[in-house]
């Protein structure tokens, strides 16, 4: 257990009142090693869970030769095996996740990313003390950074540190960099998506979100939101300045107030329903609410 | 080229329209840098949102443009005359025209919120209009016409400036004036040239009626624009307001405030007269198309001048202005009466006994009112002292006594003579030869060369003083008179026979009343103490109103119409002139009055202004006291709306001459209402950026 945090992002005392929870699945998972987490096999060394009757092939040594020797008939014990979570994250780390608050008049703080960092920092952390592996992944325009899974203190100190240097990039590719994690995989897993998805393809990055799901991961996408986001800021005149390169534009907001935001909510429902369809778990975040709560939330939703 | 009422707005107009693009230029807002993440967001919802925000951009702008335009165009008043054909034709010929603009007070009467000049102004636009080879001029036709130039001219700009800036003036229309005026700018203008006079009025019947264009060259044609409704507009004025009779402090006064009553039906009115700090109200039916007197009965506690004003109350009619009309009073301590004679106060019955208690018929007057004075013992001072002289059975005056009752009599003075003897003639002659021009008797009398005896009153004059007191019964009541001595009486040729108010039946004048400058000389022929007058009920009031009547001079003066030449001698006590200073009404701006001079004459102080000021009271003072007060007000037939019909101006008062009478119908209604559709366009305008505005949820 780490006594002295690594990254200024890991806030302990603040975490000890999550600690009584855990970060579980909605399907059965592979793993390596044993674990607290229900296995895809169904093998002896488990808890026994039912019968099932013998089809040739099948292997003999599960077969209930009491059960047989009583009734003559063939079944075979199944028992439910635990094994450990492999939990990889992917950070968006394109520009756009580098939005803060746009006029100083606003009291909110702090960029997307930043949330980001905090929650996965928390994320990792909770993991890691549940003896569940963890990797770490930074996209961009393309797979930037990848740690492998792992659960041990020097892994989570490396992957801490990853995320504690995170900086953006000017562009965005998610479908690239996710497509590229996948082929880095053998085994199943969960692989958690924090982005903004403020990029041009959305369908190429579910399309290769859908891969995973064809590989039967539990994919979750967290959509951040910043507030400032939602709506356009107080004022005559503005002349806005995009964050990947997308040029300057002046506009008067209170002429096009509306349909921003019916743009942005439509943004934010195609994210969902591709998520969605896709198989994906969606989740909206929004950086309005501390990442506490929303760690706590998101770990209690998916407890049950 | 489009003509303009208001020229002067449409560079300003032209101008304005560039107001939207300096206005949207000046205040367009500066940008400020903001990073945004979604900008491609905004991206898209902006190149959406161009296609109509251009759209209503565009439609936003033109709207103001021409909102600012037509504003522009309404207050300029374009000019759509449809003449221009007709003007092409003349425009090979050199022309000469003048235009009468009526700009008397009955041009102030508003019919459906617009006033008659408003109405007049466009036509007056439209006939000054440019047009090659023509020259033009504009009377303004007032009390006093004013030519704008000299002679006519090319320069119609100024002219149009005049019309536009033209207003109603609280003064009566001199139309001969006018059309002489016009008629000598005419005549100059030299041969070949073709002539035109346009008269711009409402032909106001107490104006128009005795119209003559003789003074206008024979070869003009003479056009005659009406701007009067079709219907007279209704209209209640007050046209004269003054005391009834010589005003004493003390003593319950009369006021006499005649209002007219210029519509098809009979009003009930109600007036307020205020004199000083005093004010009555006396309410009165008026017949239609009729005048009623109404009488207010007010007691004025000190003597001197008191200014006031009788105002109709509550009324709402086409000519507000004359519903005012100032009053100037002035207050006298109670008169004192100087009955020149020679008969003893103890002889009874006689003539100056009977004259005595006609004079004071109540017990309870004052014994020093009458003075009975002996003329060959009287001294001139207590002679002066009186306020009505009554001489009866005087005997020989004195020379000196003849220019003494000649100077009382020019300073306004009444003076009440009955000729008994023959001495009388000699002394009226006297009078006569000594006041010169002032007395012109309209009958010279001479002593009676048989008896006069029962002579009979034949040719009465029952409508004027002191016959008016009897009413309609004046004829009966004087049947019984019959009358003795007296002197026989001669008419003087080119005299003013009006003057003789009562003939005998032998035609010798029994009472004649005549001016001698400021006072009045009363003459009743006949021997009262021989003749059944003084037995008879008709005595007492006739002396009462003949003496009220020579007391009256003094009552002060009647109202001056405004705008008109004056010339008014101030009372004898007014003098020095030094110190005397003339005081506006205070509702008069120092611009628009002319208070006139005051001048030292032989007679006394007299005051002149060429243009009497506008309605009010002005005051003489000296050291803040009023020595003398006078009232200017609007001329009573100002205020008959009534128009003369086009038949009498057309036949009768054309004098065989080609006059054109124009009066716009309803297509000339609509043109002088362009200014108004143009406004609703403006209005609409305005309307339609709103509603622009609010489609595009801007």
């Amino acid at each position: 257990m780490l006594t002295r945090p690594a990254t200024r992002f890991l806030e302990l005392q603040a975490l000890a009142g999550l600690q009584h929870l855990r970060f579980t699945t909605r399907r059965r998972i592979d793993g390596s090693y044993s674990g607290r987490h229900q296995s895809r096999q169904l093998s002896g060394s488990g808890e026994f869970v039912d019968f099932r009757e013998y089809s040739p092939g099948d292997d003999l040594r599960k077969l209930d030769w009491k059960v047989m020797a009583r009734t003559g008939r063939r079944y075979l014990r199944l028992y439910q095996d635990e094994t450990d979570l492999t939990c990889t994250i992917l950070i968006d780390a394109s520009s756009s996740m580098k939005f803060a608050v746009p006029v100083a008049e606003q009291k909110l703080a702090g960029t997307k990313l930043e949330y980001v960092q905090y929650f996965a920092t928390a994320l990792t952390h909770l993991l890691v003390s549940r003896q569940d592996r963890v990797g770490l992944a930074i996209a961009s325009d393309q797979l930037q950074h990848f740690l492998p899974p792992g659960c041990t203190p020097d892994h989570l100190q490396r992957v801490h540190r990853v995320i504690d240097r995170l900086s953006t990039w000017p562009a965005t590719n998610l479908g690239v960099a996710i497509q590229e994690l996948f082929n880095r995989f053998k085994r199943r897993g969960v692989l958690l998506v924090a982005s903004d998805f403020l990029c041009d393809d959305l369908a190429g990055t579910f399309s290769a979100l859908r891969l995973f799901r064809s590989r039967f991961w539990e994919v979750v996408a967290l959509h951040i939101v910043h507030p400032a986001e939602e709506k356009l800021p107080a004022g005559d005149a503005f002349r806005f300045v995009g964050l990947e390169n997308e040029g300057t534009i002046n506009c008067t907001p209170a002429e096009i107030r509306e349909a921003y935001e019916r743009r942005f909510e439509e943004h934010c429902a195609t994210v969902r329903s591709l998520a969605q369809a896709a198989g994906c778990d969606y989740r909206r975040v929004s950086t309005a609410v501390p990442y506490l709560q929303t760690l706590s939330g998101f770990l209690a939703e998916r407890a049950g | 080229m489009p003509q303009f009422l208001n020229s002067w707005a449409v560079p300003i107009g032209l101008v304005s329209i560039a107001l939207p693009l300096l206005i949207h230029l000046l205040t367009r807002p500066r940008p400020r840098l903001c990073y945004l993440s979604t900008v491609r967001f905004v991206r898209e919802v902006i190149q959406q949102r161009r296609a109509t925000s251009r759209l209503r951009d565009w439609l936003v702008l033109l709207l103001r443009a021409a909102a600012l335009l037509l504003f522009a165009l309404t207050v300029a008043r374009p000019l759509l005359d449809g003449s221009a054909g007709a003007a092409a034709r003349r425009a090979d010929t050199q022309t000469a025209r003048v235009v009468i603009l009526d700009v008397s007070q009955s041009l102030a009467a508003t019919v459906n919120g617009i006033q008659a000049l408003e109405r007049a102004r466009p036509i007056a636009a439209s006939r000054l209009r440019y047009q090659s080879q023509t020259v033009w001029n504009l009377i303004l036709a007032g009390a006093v016409p004013q030519p704008v130039f000299e002679r006519p001219s090319t320069n119609y700009s100024t002219l149009l400036g005049e019309v536009a800036r033209a207003r109603a003036l609280p003064q009566r229309l001199n139309l001969q004036a006018a059309i002489q005026s016009a008629g000598e700018m005419l005549a100059a203008s030299g041969t070949g040239v073709r002539r035109e006079l346009v008269v711009i009025s409402d032909f106001q019947r107490a104006n128009w009626t005795a119209a003559d264009f003789s003074a206008v060259p024979a070869d003009t044609v003479i056009e005659l624009e009406t701007v009067a409704t079709p219907e007279t507009p209704p209209n209640l004025a007050v046209l004269r307001a003054g005391p009834q009779h010589r005003a004493e402090a003390g003593r319950p006064c009369r006021l006499e405030v005649e209002v007219g009553n210029f519509s098809p039906t009979a009003k009930t009115v109600a007036v307020d007269v205020t004199a000083g700090e005093t004010t009555v109200r006396v309410q009165g039916a008026v017949p239609p198309q009729g005048r009623a007197v109404l009488l207010a009965e007010m007691t004025l506690p000190r003597p001197g001048w008191s200014v006031g004003e009788a105002r109709l109350v509550d009324v709402d009619d086409s000519l507000a202005a004359d519903n005012i009309r100032p009053l100037v009073l002035r207050v006298h301590t109670p008169p004192q009466f100087v009955l020149l004679t020679r008969q003893s106060a103890r002889l009874r019955p006689a003539s100056s006994y009977f004259l005595e208690r006609a004079i004071l018929p109540e017990e309870a007057a004052a014994p020093d009112s009458v003075v009975r004075l002996d003329p060959s013992r009287a001294p001139p001072a207590e002679i002066s002292a009186g306020d009505l002289l009554v001489l009866d059975h005087p005997g020989q005056l004195t020379d000196e006594q003849v220019q003494l009752l000649v100077s009382l009599l020019r300073q306004g003075r009444g003076m009440l003579y009955v000729t008994a003897e023959p001495v009388d003639a000699s002394n009226l002659k006297r009078l006569a030869r000594a006041a010169g021009s002032d007395l012109q008797l309209p009958v010279e009398f001479s002593p009676a060369g048989t008896a006069r005896k029962n002579l009979f009153l034949t040719d009465v004059k029952q409508r004027q003083p002191p016959f008016t007191v009897f009413g309609d019964d004046a004829l009966a009541i004087l049947a019984t008179v019959r009358m003795n001595g007296g002197l026989a009486s001669r008419r003087v040729t080119e005299a003013l026979l009006d003057d003789v108010l009562a003939t005998y039946n032998d035609q010798s004048a029994c009472l004649v009343v005549t001016g001698c400058g400021a006072g009045t000389l009363a003459i009743l022929n006949a021997d009262l103490g021989a003749s059944n007058l003084p037995s008879s009920p008709a005595f007492v009031p006739l002396i009462g109103e003949l003496t009220n009547q020579l007391l009256g001079q003094s009552r002060g003066l009647d109202a001056v119409p405004s705008g008109e030449p004056m010339a008014v001698a101030l009372p004898s006590e007014s003098s020095p002139v030094s110190g005397l200073i003339i005081v506006p009404p205070p509702s008069a701006t120092r611009e628009s009055v002319t208070l006139g001079e005051l001048r030292e004459e032989s007679l006394g102080i007299l005051w002149q202004s060429a243009v009497a000021g506008p309605p009010g009271a002005y005051q003489v003072q000296r050291s803040g006291k009023t020595v003398f007060a006078l009232a200017t007000a609007i001329p009573a037939e100002e205020a008959d709306l009534t128009s003369i019909s086009r038949e009498i101006l057309t036949d009768r008062l054309a004098g065989g001459r080609d006059v054109k009478f124009r009066s716009r119908p309803s297509s000339d209604t609509a043109r002088d209402e362009t200014w108004a559709w143009l406004a609703l366009a403006c209005l609409a305008c305005v309307v339609g950026e709103m509603v622009c505005l609010r489609a595009f949820k801007s």
